[in-house]
């Protein structure tokens, strides 16, 4: 029994996975990949916080319903209390000297458009400066400017799309791998245990009494039923201690070795990152982004929400999806038509630019970034990386040639439904952090620089809730029949099958031979369908139907496709039936997941007759007060069930 | 266009569709969907930077995801790394080595000023691709060695640091020997670490990132002898280690 099980390695995972060690719990985090192969590596521009005022002030920290950020942030400099709070005066030149937290705040509200939850975003703005100040006191390399002044005031910020000032702190063009490896280097140095190249099959859950009995009290009424089962002999558990739909650990596919094992844990926290692959070919985002925790808590009993907002870069690599930085745009580049002629205002809005790029598409025209009048010394020396990826990629020299491009798939707002303290809502002891949760910061579009924020000041601040809860593991342990397992023990070469099996709770043990089976399912049902074909075929869906530009009709269309892939995935199978190291079967359970998904934001979409943020319908352009709501998607035995609650009403900054 | 792939001992060729010009890393899913969905390997970013699709071609590391494939290509798993399957190896061993280099806890500060931003700007650009660990002749004869991108991550820390202590550096041995909690990140790089390398640069040809190990690698050897530490192998040379490479220098 671990105290924390965190799912991910990404920026999400292992802030709080540090964080949890500095509080003496005891850390296992799991990841399908190698730690550092999380799509936080890919993150370029930069992380967002105004950091030019003397740091948060301390009545500012008095606010925080979080009152609890460890003492150990605020350093000798940080002398806040000695500086009269408001008003201080800014002594650098440069705009981000006149940045405030409170034009963060707005900033972040404003591209929400009324959907985001103003709570959360102004603790994550508040505490935005102790975050950049616990990345450089464990040695996060931030570009630096020439100012011997305050440590924390030398970090360079550069200005992104949708930001009033410069806000974003970067370290050159690498900001996320940088700060991903020094968090992995203090993790590896603070003894944490990885358990990697295991992939996250589903939540273990404590269901009550016996299963039928409660089943029917679970908020979750419409799980799939399998996954309540009557040989789940809950019965022969105390129940003191755990409460029903209690998460107590998660179940694993060992992708080396090829067999199902479950880690048992006090809290879990799911840390998964995001969903664009089931845009695939179409997305910037990294292979593995299926959102397999969302689907777990889906699953579980959970909640997706606001699963419609996807965020679009308008500038990526035509075919291969390569991102091109809008510094491309920034500089002076032109968007072109097939006439050669402009057809937009380059420096509006992502999504707005992303709009009219795809209308063009739509048109059946290509468009072009053209950035030949900045001339080859210039782009040599600002776009360095950009020229490279042209070559490589679309084998052509942006100095003589306009770029062939399209907007694709970025960023998912949308994830699993979590409450203040990032706890899922249906689920005890089970939280989500990072691209995978909807913790309602981004509402209907994403501020560029604000998901590397969320992702460390959440990782931070949900082990201060669990610490807060006093939970450790001893609390449970001892209404565990057997807390036999001791899951930070477990390294990826350990043999999990020499572990007694005697040493798991049954309800986890059951969920294990769940997984056996529906694993064992998968190697032995007909493969006549080639999933490969038909991920290409769901990102081309989704790319054209659901994505940009949606419309009534042609979401409809989209809706008989995709149901038509979903009714096809019992023909789909694995070529490939080796047990270990089967990259086949773990790219066919990220499909279906991505599917699952896929029908969350398709009927999402559907239902929401309006356009926000990132979500467009043509046949209905305007923002309307009256869909100032999330839509919730929980599973229901016959697919997707949707629901809609009202938010409170935001004003307007 | 035709490329090899090395699968366990045998070599197996593909016959590739594509007439455009496609990066590795698409040819190698275009075979997996297609031809053969056995054919295993790591891929995740498919922009160069989440270092796991390092492979062989005609001998030389490459990033699948960026490196176009030609006709005849001879495409296999790194070396130096047990295989699990295919092209897929495993890198928990190489990856150990860092466990190694920077435990127990060092005392790290992060750069302050452009200055020391630009002396760790290009080690801290790895991707953890173990494509050096590959290139490196050492890892032939002594597994144990710590390997180039470890001893560039140690050196990482230590150049950031080196500004501000100036010659306090001399005191890390005293500390590291001391075993003071805050200093000897030196001490842990002297046995199977910067005196085993030969300095014959192969890491530094072998990196996606232009990072340059073997520069990295003489820093350390200088900060070491600054700090009171020596080539072990200069005592022992009877003993024939292969710590003075090569003697070749043609
Ligand atoms: C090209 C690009 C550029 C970006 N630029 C910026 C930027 O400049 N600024 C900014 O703020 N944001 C940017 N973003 C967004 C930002 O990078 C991400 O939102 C953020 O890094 C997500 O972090 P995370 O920790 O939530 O998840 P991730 O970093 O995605 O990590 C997810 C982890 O979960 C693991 N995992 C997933 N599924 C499973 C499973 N089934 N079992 C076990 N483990 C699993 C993965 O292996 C991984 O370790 C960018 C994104 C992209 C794609
Ligand atoms: S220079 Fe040293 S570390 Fe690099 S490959 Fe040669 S022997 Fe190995
Ligand atoms: S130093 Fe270069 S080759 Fe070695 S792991 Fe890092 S990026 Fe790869
Ligand atoms: S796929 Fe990430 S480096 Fe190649």
């Amino acid at each position: 029994m671990t105290d924390v099980l965190i799912v991910g390695s990404g920026g999400a995972g292992l802030t709080a996975a540090l964080k949890a060690r500095e509080k003496g719990l005891s850390v296992t985090v799991v990841t399908k990949t190698l730690p550092t192969q999380a799509q936080t590596c890919m993150a370029q521009g930069g992380i967002n916080a105004v950091i030019n005022r003397g740091l948060t002030s301390d009545d500012n920290a008095s606010a925080l319903p979080s009152a609890g950020l460890t003492p150990h942030l605020v350093t000798s400099d940080d002398n806040a209390s000695a500086l009269p709070s408001a008003g201080l005066t800014p002594h650098l030149a440069d705009d981000n000297a006149s940045d405030t937290v409170e034009a963060h705040i707005a900033d972040t509200l404003k591209s929400s458009h009324h959907l985001a939850d103003p709570n959360m975003i102004e603790q994550m703005c508040q505490n935005a400066a102790k975050a950049i100040e616990w990345l450089d006191s464990i040695a996060v390399p931030f570009s630096r400017l020439d100012n011997a002044s305050d440590p924390l005031q030398s970090i360079a910020q550069r200005r992104l799309g949708g930001a009033s000032h410069s806000r974003a702190c970067y370290a050159q063009d690498y900001t996320g791998l940088k700060i991903l490896h020094t968090l992995y280097d203090r993790c590896i140095e603070s003894g944490i245990k990885f358990i990697t190249e295991h992939y996250l099959l589903n939540l273990v859950i404590y269901r009550g009494l016996t299963s039928d009995d409660n089943a029917s009290a679970l908020p979750s009424a419409g799980l799939t039923p399998h996954l309540v089962t009557s040989d789940d002999n809950a019965s022969a558990l105390p129940s003191a201690g755990l409460t029903p739909h209690q998460v107590t650990g998660a179940t694993f596919w060992d992708i080396r070795q090829g067999k199902v094992i479950a880690i048992e844990a006090t809290n879990t926290i799911i840390a998964t990152g995001g969903f664009g692959e089931l845009y695939h070919g179409f997305t910037t985002n990294s292979l593995g982004s299926s959102g397999d925790g969302i689907a777990a808590v889906l699953r579980a009993g959970g909640t997706a929400s606001d699963m419609e907002f996807v965020q679009f870069h308008p500038t990526a690599l035509l075919d291969s999806a390569i991102l091109i930085s809008e510094s491309a745009r920034g500089e002076g580049g032109y968007l072109i038509n097939h006439e050669g002629k402009r057809f937009t205002d380059e420096l509006a809005p992502r999504d707005e630019v992303a709009r009219a790029i795809f209308s063009q598409i739509q048109a059946g025209h290509h468009v072009r970034l053209d950035i030949r009048h900045l001339g080859k010394e210039k782009i040599e020396k600002l776009m360095p990386q950009e020229l490279q990826l042209c070559r490589l990629h679309a084998d052509i020299d942006p100095v003589k040639e306009p770029i062939p491009i399209m907007p694709v798939a970025h960023y998912t707002m949308g994830g699993i439904e979590v409450d203040e303290e990032f706890k899922v809502r249906e689920l005890n002891s089970c939280y989500a952090i990072g691209e995978c949760a909807n913790a309602h910061i981004h509402g209907a579009n994403r501020l560029g620089g604000n998901s590397l924020l969320e992702i460390i000041t959440s990782g931070i601040q949900v082990i201060e809730y669990i610490a807060n809860r006093g939970l450790t593991s001893d609390d449970n342990a001892s209404a565990l029949p057997s807390a036999g397992l001791t899951p930070h023990l477990v390294t990826s070469d350990d043999n999990a099958s020499a572990l007694p099996s005697a040493g798991l709770t049954p309800h986890t043990q059951n969920q294990i031979n769940r997984d056996d089976e529906a694993i064992k399912k998968i190697f032995t049902k007909p493969n006549e369908v080639n999933f490969y074909n038909k991920r290409k075929t769901l990102g081309r869906l989704m790319y054209r139907d659901v994505g940009i530009i949606r419309q009534t009709n042609k979401l409809h269309e989209a809706e008989m496709y995709l149901d038509e892939i979903y009714n096809k995935i019992s023909v789909m199978g694995v070529g490939d039936k080796t047990r270990e190291s089967n990259q086949n079967l773990v790219e066919f359970l990220e499909f279906r997941n991505a599917i699952l998904l896929a029908k969350c934001t398709l009927k999402s979409a559907i239902m929401r007759q309006e356009s926000r943020g990132a979500h467009y319908r043509e046949d209905f352009p305007i923002e309307r007060t009256d869909w100032q709501k999330h839509i919730y998607c929980r599973l229901k035995d016959s697919g997707v069930d949707l629901s809609t609650e009202l938010t409170t009403v935001v004003n307007d900054i | 266009m035709n490329i090899s792939i090395k699968r366990d001992s045998k070599t197996e060729s593909f016959k590739l569709q594509s007439t455009s010009p496609i990066t590795l890393l698409s040819a190698l899913y275009d075979i997996k969907s297609e031809l053969d969905p056995t054919l295993t390997f790591d891929a995740g970013c498919k922009s160069g930077v989440c270092g796991s699709c390092a492979v062989l071609v005609n001998g030389k590391e490459q990033l699948a995801c960026s490196y176009k494939y030609q006709d005849a290509d001879l495409i296999e798993p790194l070396k130096y790394h047990p295989v699990l399957r295919d092209l897929k190896v495993d890198k928990n061993k190489a990856h150990q080595t860092i466990n190694r280099g920077l435990t127990p806890k060092h005392n790290c500060t992060s750069v302050k000023t452009p200055d020391d931003e630009a002396k760790t700007k290009i080690q801290t650009d790895c991707i953890l691709c173990n494509s050096c660990y590959s290139s490196c002749p050492v890892l032939a004869v002594n597994p144990d060695f710590l390997g180039p991108f470890t001893l560039t991550r140690v050196w990482r820390y230590l150049a950031g640091e080196g500004q501000r202590q100036g010659k306090g550096q001399a005191q890390d041995k005293g500390q590291a020997q001391g075993t003071a909690p805050t200093g000897g990140l030196l001490d842990k790089i002297q046995v199977n670490g910067i005196w085993d390398c030969t300095l014959c640069g192969e890491c530094t040809v072998a990196c996606p990132q232009g990072i340059d190990p073997k520069t990295d690698i003489m820093m350390l050897r200088g900060e070491s002898g600054k700090a009171g530490y020596s080539d072990p192998n200069f005592g022992n040379m009877d003993f024939g280690t292969p710590s003075f490479g090569t003697p070749d220098f043609s």
